[in-house]
């Protein structure tokens, strides 16, 4: 391979001809247009389609074919969003749902890197407590919502608890995931290097269960977010979840939709800061696409 | 080099090390089968590694080469027989013993650096001595300058190097290889055979070294060791008598290197016969 390349590096500097270096580079410049071209044709087919959505509502409502009772009207909920976000009353329940979701999602996390990672450690506390998480788990955690209300009140302990109670499964079999998927052979190279026991686990285990962590995460905060807003929406006074409740028993469209959009916004919000810590943490892995 | 043990420690090491370098007593093993009986891999194995001896252990698949060197690093128990290295009856990984795999084992999320530092972090050595040493290392193994890189940066022959020097970094007295140039395409693996021998050659570790590349055992080693399989029996004792320093790379067309080699091979076939 090595002769054929010579050959046509010599060829190149008798003819004259445009060299290889240079016609790579013509490609390359020509590949990144091609890559921004497309970039903005995703763009404007997504406004399309956006759009190809909102219009026909809009105009269905304005021309009497739509009842706006039900369905809204896309400007309805733009003036809901303008009037309640700037200013209005809204603030106060994106804030209660924003902290029990984090708060939930925080208390439910760490217990349940710490539940998987003890019983990864001991086989024997795993195996007593495996038939208990298993019907935990498998129960429909919305049907412990009501109980939560009469053990931590209407207020913002019960939503806490009921998205602890998911988070905690999700992280605890994720990071018990990631320590059985370890590569066995990175812990017998490190104990015959000399690894204790104590270091197996800070060197090789936890950190090598970090990936499937994120992944549980990933799921986990969306998870934490459904979990309050059930909970808001069973028994609450204040939260996006009890908002939605009102304005779905108050026939206020625009507010209910308006309101998921808020929820869906924090969603992402949520997601990106996972997904930028991951990015952040995980740095060795993404070099192989470099 | 300095020796990173406590110096009582190495001096005893060093008076043991005179005297025994690995010691294999009648080593007997078995596995359990499926139908629930043994499988007997290792029948009555005994043999020596003199102190600062180059063992090659040749074999078919099954032989049971990797379960002896298993057992010499300690993350086996023999069924019956023992194991001692450098005196030391091995129960458990001896922190004066170094393993090299056919897999580099690298940790995917440590630099090349913090790579080679592990062992050294293990045997709690201080910081900035640990990333001399480690700087030092992949110096040697040609690596300077990626110490920064991650092993998914970096080709399969420069994460066994990078194996190579994490190895070599805690100093060990006693060297045990598993194939640890399996991996590697031909070229590379040339390469790499003449760069471990020329560390090698400078201090002289006891090797223990499993492979089934009998050009590589007769290349690198100065003693061949040829098992029968199944269950697993020393069948020859091969002393390979050619001079130091030596080229992996070279040595390919000497007379004397193909004459041994022809021998090993012969053997090799024999014990197989034997076997059945």
């Amino acid at each position: 391979m090595s002769m054929a390349m010579d050959m046509t590096v010599s060829n190149n500097r008798d003819t004259g001809v445009v060299s290889v270096k240079d016609k790579l580079a013509q490609q390359i410049t020509r590949e990144r247009s091609t890559r921004r071209r497309r970039t903005i044709n995703v763009a404007i087919m997504r406004f399309a389609l956006l759009a190809a959505l909102l219009v026909p509502w809009q105009l269905g409502v304005e021309y009497g074919l739509i009842n706006p009772l039900f369905f809204s009207s896309p400007l309805a909920i733009f003036n809901f969003l303008v009037r309640e976000l700037g200013g209005g009353t809204i603030w106060p329940h994106v804030l209660v749902t924003v902290r029990e979701a984090l708060l939930g999602f925080l208390i439910g996390a760490a217990a349940g890197v710490a539940a998987g990672i003890l019983r990864m450690q001991f086989p024997l506390f795993g195996d007593v407590t495996n038939p208990f998480l298993t019907i935990l788990n498998v129960l429909p955690r919305v049907a412990l919502a009501p109980m939560f209300v009469l053990w931590f009140g209407i207020g913002e302990g019960s939503k806490i608890a009921l998205s602890v109670s998911l988070v905690f499964f999700i992280l605890m079999l994720s990071t018990e995931a990631g320590i059985k998927s370890l590569d066995r052979e990175l812990i017998v190279t490190q104990r015959a290097l000399g690894a204790t026991r104590t270091q197996l686990f800070w060197k090789v285990m936890l950190p090598g269960a970090v990936p499937a962590m994120f992944s549980g995460m990933r799921l986990g905060v969306v998870y934490s977010l459904l979990a309050v807003v059930v909970g808001e929406m069973i028994a609450s006074q204040m939260g996006l979840g009890q908002r939605i409740a009102f304005y779905a028993a108050s026939f206020q469209g625009d507010g209910l939709l308006g309101t998921i959009l808020i929820l869906a916004a924090i969603g992402l919000l949520f997601n990106v800061v996972v997904v930028n810590a991951e990015a952040k943490l995980m740095h060795w892995r993404l070099h192989d696409d470099d | 080099m300095t020796r990173l043990a406590s110096e009582k420690t190495a001096a005893a090491d060093a008076a043991t090390r005179t005297t025994a370098g690995i010691c294999i007593d009648s080593l007997g093993h078995a596995f359990p089968t499926k139908d629930g009986g043994a499988m007997l891999a290792l029948d009555n194995v005994s043999f020596e590694v003199p102190n600062g001896q180059f063992l090659a252990v040749v074999g078919a698949s099954g032989c049971g080469k990797t379960t002896i060197l298993n057992m010499a690093a300690g993350l086996i128990r023999p069924v019956s027989g023992s194991v001692k290295v450098g005196g030391e009856e091995v129960v458990k990984p001896l922190r004066d013993t170094g393993y090299m795999f056919a897999r580099d084992g690298l940790l995917p999320w440590r630099s090349a650096l913090k790579n080679v530092e592990v062992g050294l972090e293990h045997r709690g050595v201080p910081k900035e001595q640990r990333r001399t040493r480690a700087l030092h290392m992949l110096d040697v193994v040609g690596l300077s300058g990626f110490g920064d890189s991650y092993p998914a940066q970096l080709s399969q022959g420069m994460r066994q190097r990078v194996a190579i020097a994490r190895t070599l970094a805690i100093n060990p007295g006693t060297l045990l290889m598993d194939e640890p140039f399996a991996a590697l395409d031909a070229q590379t693996k040339i390469a790499l055979q003449g760069e471990f021998l020329k560390i090698w050659e400078k201090d002289r570790k006891t090797v223990m070294f499993v492979t089934h590349d009998l050009a590589e055992a007769v290349s690198m080693a100065d003693r061949v060791l040829v098992l029968t399989s199944r269950p697993g029996r020393i069948h020859a004792d091969i002393t390979i008598d050619l001079p130091r320093p030596r080229d992996p790379g070279e040595i390919r067309f000497d007379k004397h290197y193909l004459h041994l080699l022809d021998g090993v091979w012969q053997s090799l076939k024999e014990a197989e016969a034997r076997a059945g």
